[in-house]
């Protein structure tokens, strides 16, 4: 055991670069070992066995504890253990490696192959080397007889076989990585096509040549085509004819230039609308940098391209505008030379020659000097600052311009500072704000008015920009009416106690918050003149008429709303008063026609002939006195005895005095008609004639005699007839008119243009008064 | 002193108006008792008395009659009010009294004063 152990001991100098465990690893990867007979290995041991004469010839791969036999002649056996190897030497040799006697050699003496069968007496073997340098096995020749060595040609043969065997398995191992290559290829184009597939994005591809050979299903899916059939140049139909010139052109550009391809253009959906869309591309290249492939992809775009639109068109305006206004300058300060390099419009904005700023700039001095002398200090200051921190400067000021007219102007700029700190450069822009100035002068004027007149006028104001006006504005009245300072914003609906010392009345009912007049104009109603009490902790009460209307944006939508109210308590208070005084009036009036009625009575009393007079006499009166009643001009507060003015209203009031001796005995039917003052009267003295012809000879001087009014309007006509009923027997006409009936006769024909006639019937009297409706209620 | 039913009060601050009404009591009832007054102070006073019937004014001088009226009505006497102002203010208390307007028809008060001496309640209001 000793001698195999020194045996193996090799010098240091012949020791390889390799370790064993690298060298395992190189083999196992060309995929040799256990592999079955192959006919080129065999016939390149068949040549080895034939030039060098030997009846034993191998191709021997050494593993980690055993030599495996790729090829053989003359062993039958596929492998053997390691520790009985002659090659497991052999590989720490270089190349050829030749034992003429192993009988004679102490590395093999021992060996059981060498002693007992097959007595192997002779070996001569190549190293079979890696490109890497790794030995991976040999190809070697034995003999059961020793032998001097191998000839040079058979040396030769050895050794070039022995390349020959790493030429194959080169050969089997690239084929090996080829086919590992081509399945993770494979794999890999399938997990793409699958990360493709689920791309919200449209994606393609195509030849070098531009052929589109590709789509994902997202694309299929938008355009709704079948599979395959926009490969080629289908793909521009799909566009919107107008952008079909401008995509060519750009994929033709970058097809020959192999530069990126971007494009917006209407693709059409499969709905048939177009979208806008934004195409890319971008080359793949080989090694070489040639173009191998081109990738894209479609997004949809349609989107934000509305909003996109919006904003290049605004952009654009806003451009117009600032040129066609002639508004923009714009400067560039050296802070070197400490000059100011300007266009022609910033240079004519400061008095500066055009010429001068924009070749060889003007010194800073040249444009302080245009500033208005007010506020050249503000501004210096403010340009100081920005060169100091080299932050933003943003200015407004006047300037003088050489007519002597005075222009404000906002400034713009920014100091940049150089890498040691210091200012370097100070570009901006000026912008002629005079009219924007202008304009805000002239909303602080028309605010200030407003101002004036909201506090002058006697109306309180209340103004919230709250839907839910927990926040109220309020003009002095409105503070001062409700008893809180001005600059209080609080509300009714808001949750502090600001308001709690007063009420809100409607009707007699207090209001909630959501009922008010604000809180009804935040939801987009119109309050127009509504009556409220403030109801006040200490017991006053002001009535105010308040009206609210919603405020709107310019697009309708209701921003806010306003209220106002007037305190109309004083007068309220002078209209109750009118309306005592009408009511005491009236009372008076009453009085009088009471009083002169008795007088007429009492003037009568003795005297028997004048008693009937003085009867009739007050008794028209009563009837008179009745129609001013019912007729006089009413506040809301002074209930009249019946609803409304009408003729029934009238003939209910007159004939009251008779229905006390028995309801039944009138009944008043059929249309009614509103009256006037002026006809009342007249009205009154005719029925108060008729009803007391009827006490005194018709059909209400008998118990069971009764009386029906029907009133009808007909054609502009209103016509009433009087017909009595189961009273007496009518002869017919009396012989005299009493003063009565001439009286109303009169009236009616004088002053209300109608006409009345009696029909002394039979059964009773029946009276037809008609009356033009537009007389009756004047 | 005449029986209760002949005695008749009038509170009337308007003289000849009382005198009116005071005829037309005599008229119907030749017998009967009235006595006049003009003022709230008066009728207070008077109404401590007995009375059939009760004429009464509501705007007098110093007051309103509304309290005689309850007084009166309380222990039995027939009030009528005959007077200028309007209906709708007499308390709901009140509202069961008779109610005649001035300027009144002399007929209409003779038949309550000779309902009310006949000690039958005069015809009842039949508004409509």
């Amino acid at each position: 055991m000793s001698g195999r152990n020194s045996a193996l001991a090799v010098p240091p100098a012949a020791r390889p670069r390799w370790n064993e465990a690298e060298r395992l690893a190189a083999l196992r990867e060309y995929g040799i070992l256990d592999t079955p007979p192959e006919r080129e290995f065999n016939d390149i041991i068949e040549i080895a066995a034939l030039v060098c004469e030997a009846p034993i010839a191998v191709v021997n791969f050494v593993a980690d504890t055993r030599q495996f036999f790729k090829a053989e002649i003359g062993l039958g056996v596929r492998e053997t253990p390691l520790d009985v190897s002659i090659c497991a030497h052999a590989i720490l040799q270089d190349d050829l490696f030749v034992v003429p006697d192993t009988t004679r050699d102490p590395r093999f003496d021992c060996n059981p192959l060498v002693t007992g069968e097959p007595h192997l007496r002779f070996y001569a073997g190549a190293l079979l080397k890696s490109p890497e340098g790794h030995a991976l096995g040999t190809i070697c020749v034995l003999d059961h007889k020793p032998r001097p060595g191998l000839t040079e040609k058979q040396a030769y043969t050895l050794t070039a076989l022995a390349r020959q065997v790493m030429t194959q398995l080169e050969y089997k191992r690239m084929n090996e990585r080829l086919r590992q290559r081509e399945e993770e290829v494979a794999a890999s184009e399938r997990q793409l096509r699958a990360i493709l597939d689920t791309m919200p994005q449209m994606v393609w591809s195509t030849r070098p040549d531009g052929h589109h050979d590709y789509y994902n299903k997202r694309w299929y899916e938008f355009t709704g085509v079948p599979d395959g059939s926009t490969d080629g140049e289908g793909w521009n139909g799909m566009f919107h004819p107008d952008d079909q010139p401008l995509a060519w052109e750009r994929w033709r550009h970058s097809l020959a230039t192999g530069e990126p391809y971007e494009v917006e253009y209407r693709l059409r959906h499969h709905t048939g609308a177009y979208r806008w869309t934004l195409g890319r591309a971008l080359p793949i290249r080989n090694g070489e940098g040639r173009i191998e492939r081109w990738f894209g992809t479609c997004t949809d775009i349609d989107d934000q391209k509305g909003v996109q639109e919006a904003l290049r068109r605004t952009d654009e305006r806003l451009h117009l505008a600032l040129n066609a206004s002639g508004t923009v300058g714009s400067w560039l300060w050296d802070m070197a030379s400490n000059r100011i390099y300007a266009d022609a419009r910033f240079a004519e904005f400061f008095g500066v020659d055009a010429r001068t700023a924009q070749t060889v700039g003007a010194p800073v001095g040249t444009f302080i000097r245009a500033i208005h002398p007010e506020d050249r200090e503000r501004v210096e200051a403010s340009i100081a600052a920005a060169v100091e921190t080299g932050g933003d400067y943003e200015c407004e000021y006047r300037l003088v311009r050489p007519d002597g007219s005075v222009r404000w102007v906002n400034a713009r700029g920014r100091c940049e500072h150089g890498l040691d700190g210091k200012p370097v450069r100070f570009p901006g822009v000026v912008v002629d704000i005079t009219d924007r100035k202008c304009t805000e002068a002239e909303l602080a004027s028309r605010t200030a008015q407003i101002e004036v007149l909201l506090s002058t006028a006697p109306v309180a104001v209340w103004f919230t920009d709250d839907p839910q006006v927990r926040r109220v504005m309020r003009n002095s009245h409105a503070a001062a009416l409700m008893r809180v300072p001005q600059e209080t914003t609080a509300s009714f609906a808001s949750t502090d106690k600001t308001l709690n010392h007063a009420r809100l009345r409607y009707d007699g009912a207090f209001v909630t918050p959501d009922r008010m007049p604000l809180q009804r104009a935040v939801r987009g109603e119109n309050v127009r003149e509504e009556e409220y009490e403030l109801v006040f902790d200490d017991g006053t009460v002001l009535t105010l008429l308040s009206s609210s209307s919603p405020l709107r944006d310019a697009a309708g939508e209701i921003v806010g709303a306003v209220a106002i109210s007037l305190d109309i308590t004083a007068r309220k208070r002078i209209e109750e008063a009118r309306e005592l005084l009408a009511r005491e009036l009236s009372h008076r009036i009453k009085n009088i026609f009471a009083v002169v009625g008795g007088l007429a009575a009492l003037s009568a009393r003795g005297n028997e002939a004048a008693k009937p007079f003085a009867e009739a006499f007050r008794q028209r009166l009563s009837a008179l006195a009745q129609a001013h009643e019912y007729v006089r001009p009413h506040s809301p507060d002074s209930a009249r005895e019946s609803a409304g003015e009408t003729v029934h209203g009238l003939m209910r009031l007159l004939l009251e005095p008779y229905l006390h001796e028995g309801a039944e005995r009138f009944a008043i039917e059929g249309d009614d008609a509103p009256i006037g003052p002026k006809s009342a009267t007249s009205l009154a003295l005719i029925m108060h004639e008729q009803a007391t012809n009827a006490m005194k000879y018709g059909a209400l001087s008998v118990p069971r005699g009764r009386v029906v009014l029907t009133g009808e309007r007909e054609g502009g006509a209103y016509r009433l007839t009087w017909r009595e009923m189961d009273g007496p027997r009518v002869e017919g006409p009396p012989e005299r008119k009493g003063f009565g009936t001439a009286l109303a006769a009169r009236s009616v024909a004088g002053q209300l243009g109608g006409s009345l006639d009696h029909d002394w019937a039979p059964g009773g009297l029946v009276m037809r008064l008609c009356v033009p409706e537009e007389n009756l209620s004047r | 002193m005449a029986p209760v039913s002949r005695r008749v009060l009038i509170v009337e601050d308007e003289f000849f108006v009382a005198l009116d009404l005071e005829l037309l009591v005599h008229k119907r009832s030749p017998a009967a008792e009235v006595v006049v007054c003009s003022s709230l102070t008066e009728a207070r006073a008077a109404a401590k008395e007995p009375f059939g019937l009760a004429l009464l004014d509501i705007d007098v001088l110093d007051g309103r009659t509304y309290e005689v009226a309850q007084d009166l009505k309380r222990r039995g006497t027939q009030v009528v009010f005959v007077s200028g102002s309007n209906r709708h203010e007499v308390p709901e208390a009140l509202r069961d009294v008779p109610f005649i307007p001035k300027p009144y028809a002399p007929p209409l008060i003779e038949a309550t004063i000779s309902a009310a001496l006949a000690g039958a309640p005069p015809a009842q209001e039949a508004r409509p």
